[in-house]
């Protein structure tokens, strides 16, 4: 069973290494997607031993995902995993999402964030709504519909292949898992960030928001 | 009678006329590009020059009057326009991801 992770990373030099070292050990390989840094990060993801591509112009989280997963399933996946590279997820849970996923003869896992004080407030709140937005929705089981971490097979990724580039990604994944009926899981995992400031803004959860009623209209 | 307004949208129109013509010329708009703008710019004079005929038909079809008639013409027309953008500006960023991704995938390829 091959095992592929995908990251993608934007300038993230200073913080990639240890997170593919730690990923290595756990997976058969790990591709990192460069979504056209400013830093070195291209060149710190191949040192650490990952296989790294560069995008030739910067196209947001959500599309350098999609590419490194199309690029794992090329390489013959059987599970990818996806996570980030600042080191909000931690690999060494990644063994805690393979053994729910094979245990429970799963789709996909979520790694799940407890709303904790870890999570700024406005955070907490954001990710609360959307969340609750997808369950109204889609009727989503997913608690935390907000996290990048995740597990899944290769037969599940055709169904959950997103078109979003930005942050909306993370919303259409969880949104595809309940419009598909995917078998899913969550696993709790630790609520780090690393960045209080970086990520989703206020501007991509009202854009999550509109997609998201665009694609319940869609359906 | 024609009034300083109307002198100044006729040479507005002209003025954007031969902008498109430039703009064609250097091959930086195509034919059809160039139809409709010109086609715009042309009804935009060709309003102002038969401003009584469009006042007769305004208020004896259409009961409103002529400065009205114009604004729910330009307002159709910028959003027509919108349209167009939105749609172009989508068919091109699908574009620009299906060549980022093709390069992508075809880096990963050779190493």
């Amino acid at each position: 069973m091959k095992i592929i992770a995908v990251i993608p990373a934007f300038n993230e030099s200073k913080r990639i290494e240890p997170v593919i070292k730690k990923t290595k050990r756990f997976v058969d390989e790990v591709i990192v997607v460069d979504d056209h840094s400013r830093d070195n990060t291209y060149e710190t993801a191949k040192k650490a031993g990952a296989k790294a591509i560069r995008l030739i112009s910067n196209m947001g989280a959500g599309f350098a995902t999609r590419v490194g997963c199309d690029l794992a399933m090329k390489n013959r996946a059987d599970i990818i995993i996806t996570l980030d590279a600042d080191g909000q997820h931690d690999p060494e849970e990644i063994p805690k999402l393979l053994k729910t996923l094979q245990e429970y003869n799963l789709d996909i896992v979520f790694g799940s964030r407890p709303r904790n004080e870890n999570m700024p407030k406005i955070r907490r709140l954001g990710n609360w709504g959307l969340s609750f937005i997808a369950k109204i929705l889609f009727n989503s089981k997913v608690k935390d519909t907000q996290t990048g971490y995740h597990a899944f097979t290769s037969k599940a990724y055709p169904m959950i292949r997103w078109s979003s580039s930005r942050y909306g990604v993370v919303t259409e994944f969880a949104v595809n898992v309940a419009k598909n009926g995917l078998r899913c899981k969550e696993v709790e995992v630790k609520t780090i960030y690393v960045d209080k400031n970086f990520g989703m803004r206020k501007r991509d959860a009202v854009r999550a928001t509109i997609s998201m009623l665009k694609w319940r209209i869609k359906k | 009678m024609i009034r300083l307004t109307h002198v100044l949208i006729i040479i507005f129109g002209i003025v954007m006329l031969l902008l498109t013509f430039n703009q064609f010329r250097k091959k930086k708009l195509n034919y059809l590009g160039f139809m409709i703008w010109s086609s715009v710019w042309i009804i935009l004079i060709a309003g102002i020059l038969l401003f009584k005929v469009i006042e007769r038909v305004a208020t004896l079809f259409l009961n409103i009057r002529t400065f009205d008639l114009f604004v729910i013409v330009a307002i159709l027309i910028i959003f027509i326009v919108i349209f167009l953008l939105n749609y172009s500006i989508n068919e091109n960023r699908k574009k620009i991801e299906e060549i980022v991704e093709e390069t992508a995938l075809k880096e990963a390829k050779k190493k």
